[in-house]
């Protein structure tokens, strides 16, 4: 087992990379999709309705069934633009989750902007710890690609587990991969919870309270 | 060797002529088991009369003659106008030129004798049975195509074909015979005429890395195969419960394989021929099984070439007998107990008859490997026309077509269907159970649930997934409803902790605020019940996820119809607008759950 997990290990970290790889680039894709989305809705112009019917289809949008789509129907090749693409597994992973991020980012920065313009400005800096955490969400979603055949960190892993014999020693494997992602990504949290409740304290509460006593109602 | 004359002074010399030139070549060689005299004379008067009939047609016809033959030169120039129909391919200007002495409509082996060349349809690119070393052509089949024109006396004249254009070309009379990797199906035998015995046996093969243990096809269930599109085989893989991952060509299986994103590939034997050849990827993988078997055979042109077929069968009965297929195997190391297996049957006394060529002990059956149609199918062709004319666009709806297809999707539906709403109750279940247990007063509660929601919050569902799998095939269950429970557990429990995280937050802030009451956890479910709602719908979004674990829902059912009936763009398209459908069904739902509670929102909050 520990001469496994010497051939394991660096190849499961060389797969981890190429999972944030592909979150960089959906997020990326997500706020390029996402923001203009929100900025229409946000203005209640003639765009509005028809980004609220884009940003709700994306919403029901499944991104596992998206990749499959994207891997199957959409041609190896295809030019956007006079650029030349080929849908490679790895791309269809990236549009599909670029999907689900366009309508995470649509949704909570038409909120940042409602909240900015009465009066919170903490809201916007939760929206980007928002997007923080929904980038190490997508980190694991690209878990997925496994699926269409992306040689990522679940890949590797699962490859690995096909391999050994025992099933107490398949059990072992998975349960140490599951350690390594409880750990990083807990610890990832507990950073941006404590992020979170430090600008809440900062900004939010004071304001809250100049509120309240404006009021004089104890309901939020 | 004698040509078609056309100045024979006579029609008896003429006869007696063709009988010697066209019959003696391939009579001597391998008619040696037509042992009596008598035999051997019928065998070569049966054979010669074709080349009769050719001979008459070529020669300078009286007016007379010309009348009574204007019917059958009619029906050529219409087989002749069709084959200007499509690009000729290349023909030998020996051919050409010895070509208006006989007429190729009658017979094929008067043709091939008279012009003296055996055009033969044969592949390229497909080592070690065809390919162009130095832009000459070797392989397999083409030096058994040589040796098969030398027993005719002919010269052999290679035509480049296609899987695709293959039988058409016989069809059309611009190939004697085709020596091109072809499987002979029952399908097949409708449109060519295989010379029996066959020439080689493939099959498909599941080819994975050394360190992988697979039992047959039956211990397949579970495991992932990347497979080609529209190999009829890949029904016989789904059936078993493999998990197909769909590519367009070969190649990319063996790319994918070597990168790690197939772990087992399944295809033609003769395809990783060449690649089991090369000593590193030997080294590194093996075959894990083979099945269904599909005889390799030489075809002719179904109208006119029953008499080549018969000349030909006698020759590889013979290349069998003698091994002289063997040594081809070996020289081009093609490793197939199918063709010592054959030399040993041909050589026994009950195929080494005449008749034994007809013998169902002695030839292969051909392969059946055509799904039976629904009742209903040439209605849904019907009903492709119809969505074609009136929209322009093609539709196939190849899952309604077979039954085995049909099955498949009627199953996936109903999986699905059970899958989403199990997996729904589960997480507002699970989120009910983490709101109580992460707020209760008992520590021990707490942190059990803690232990449980840290890993879930941190781990890839595709991965939960497979630790399911595993714990499912440790208690035996290989049943698809099993399956299915342990997907429903694993999205509940992914997503309800996340949602009971949310309700133990709302139920706290409840504390906070009404201490020292105590509010009730339906008050903390209302106030995250948004939250709530978000994961109920991202459970159905993750459920086709459950395909992984075996669950045979829809994404998997109709990624195996996609895999064996070649059609994949309406087949994924509906499967996307039936998963858009089940999330905004959900979706409305959950909403109008959510309205319902904000209207006894008061007992509640």
């Amino acid at each position: 087992m520990l001469e496994l997990l010497s051939r394991f290990l660096p190849a499961f970290l060389s797969g981890l990379v190429v999972n944030f790889e592909i979150a960089i680039c959906a997020l990326l894709g997500g706020v390029l999709l996402g923001a203009p989305l929100a900025a229409a809705r946000f203005r209640n112009n003639l765009a509005a309705t028809p980004a609220a019917w884009l940003v709700a289809v994306l919403r029901t949008v499944p991104t596992f069934v998206v990749m499959f789509f994207l891997v199957n129907v959409v041609p190896a090749s295809f030019s956007v633009g006079g650029l030349q693409f080929h849908m490679t597994p790895w791309l269809a992973v990236v549009v599909s989750l670029t999907l689900y991020a366009a309508a995470y980012v649509s949704d909570n920065a038409v909120e940042a902007m409602r909240q900015v313009r009465s009066g919170s400005p903490v809201a916007a800096m939760l929206f980007l710890m928002g997007l923080v955490r929904a980038f190490f969400v997508m980190v694991l979603s690209s878990g997925f690609g496994a699926a269409v055949g992306v040689v990522e960190a679940t890949t590797i892993t699962l490859r690995t587990i096909e391999t050994l014999p025992r099933v107490s020693d398949r059990l072992l494997l998975i349960g140490l991969v599951m350690v390594i992602f409880t750990v990083c990504f807990q610890a990832i949290y507990h950073v941006i919870n404590h992020f979170r409740g430090k600008l809440n304290r900062r900004f939010h509460r004071p304001l809250q309270a100049v509120r309240l006593s404006r009021t004089g109602t104890g309901q939020p | 060797m004698r040509t078609c004359g056309i100045h024979e002074p006579c029609l008896a010399t003429r006869w007696k002529a063709q009988a010697g030139a066209c019959g003696a070549s391939f009579f001597l060689k391998p008619v040696s088991v037509l042992r009596t005299a008598w035999l051997r004379y019928l065998f070569a008067i049966s054979l010669a009369l074709p080349c009769f009939s050719a001979a008459g047609q070529g020669t300078v016809q009286s007016p007379t003659m010309q009348q009574t033959t204007q019917a059958t030169q009619t029906t050529t120039a219409t087989k002749a106008k069709t084959a200007k129909a499509l690009p000729a391919p290349p023909v030998p200007e020996a051919g050409l030129q010895n070509s208006g002495s006989c007429d190729v409509a009658v017979d094929a082996l008067s043709r091939v004798m008279c012009t003296k060349t055996l055009r033969v349809g044969v592949r390229t690119g497909y080592p070690p049975f065809a390919f162009k070393d130095a832009g000459v052509l070797q392989g397999f089949e083409i030096d058994l195509a040589r040796k098969l024109a030398d027993s005719l006396g002919v010269k052999p004249v290679f035509v480049v074909v296609t899987p695709a254009n293959r039988l058409a070309l016989l069809g059309e009379g611009r190939i004697d015979v085709v020596i091109a990797t072809m499987g002979h199906t029952l399908q097949r035998d409708q449109e060519a005429l295989f010379v029996r015995p066959h020439y080689y046996q493939s099959q498909t093969i599941v080819l994975g890395r050394k360190e992988l243990e697979i039992g047959g096809l039956v211990k397949l269930r579970g495991n992932t195969v990347c497979v080609t599109v529209g190999n009829s085989t890949n029904a016989e893989l789904s059936v078993n419960g493999a998990r197909l991952m769909l590519f367009d060509k070969a190649s990319r299986l063996v790319d994918e394989l070597r990168l790690g994103g197939c772990s087992l590939i399944a295809q033609d034997n003769s395809f990783f021929a060449s690649y089991l050849q090369q000593p590193a990827f030997a080294a590194a993988y093996d075959t894990k099984f083979g099945f269904a078997p599909l005889p390799w055979g030489i075809a002719v042109a179904r109208d006119i070439g029953g008499r080549l077929a018969d000349v030909l069968g006698l020759s590889m009965r013979q290349l069998h007998i003698s091994g002289g297929l063997q040594a081809l195997a070996q020289k081009y190391g093609v490793n197939s107990p199918f063709l010592q297996q054959q030399r040993l049957l041909w050589a026994s006394s009950r195929c080494a008859q005449i008749t034994s060529l007809t013998d169902p002990a002695c030839v292969l059956a051909p392969l059946d490997n055509q799904l039976e149609p629904t009742s209903f199918a040439p209605l849904v062709d019907q009903l492709e026309t119809l969505i074609h004319q009136a929209t322009g666009m093609k539709v196939t709806l190849a899952m309604f077509k077979t039954w085995v297809a049909l099955d498949l999707l009627v199953e996936g539906v109903w999986f699905s269907i059970l899958l989403v709403a199990g997996a729904v109750l589960a997480t507002w279940a699970f989120a009910l159970a983490f709101g109580a247990g992460l707020t209760s007063d008992k520590p021990w509660l707490r942190w059990s649930m803690r232990c449980v929601l840290w890993p879930m919050q941190s781990t890839p569902l595709i991965l939960l997934m497979i630790l399911a799998g595993v714990l499912v095939g440790v208690i035996g269950a290989s049943s698809p409803f099993v399956a299915l429970a342990a997907a429903v557990l694993v999205l509940g429990l992914f997503n309800g902790s996340n949602a009971g995280q949310a309700v133990s937050e709302a139920m706290l802030a409840l504390r906070e605020e009404r201490a020292p009451a105590q509010p009730a956890l339906s008050a903390a479910v209302y106030r995250a019940r948004s939250q709530v709602v978000a994961f109920m719908v991202n459970a159905t979004r993750g459920s086709p996820a459950a395909s992984v674990m075996g669950v045979p829902e829809l994404l998997a059912a109709l990624t195996d119809v996609a895999s064996f009936s070649s059609e994949r763009i309406t087949t994924y398209t509906l499967l996307l607008v039936f998963y858009m459908l089940m999330v905004a069904v959900v979706y409305r739902l959950a909403n109008l759950w959510q309205a319902r509670l904000a209207l006894g929102g008061g007992a509640y909050a």
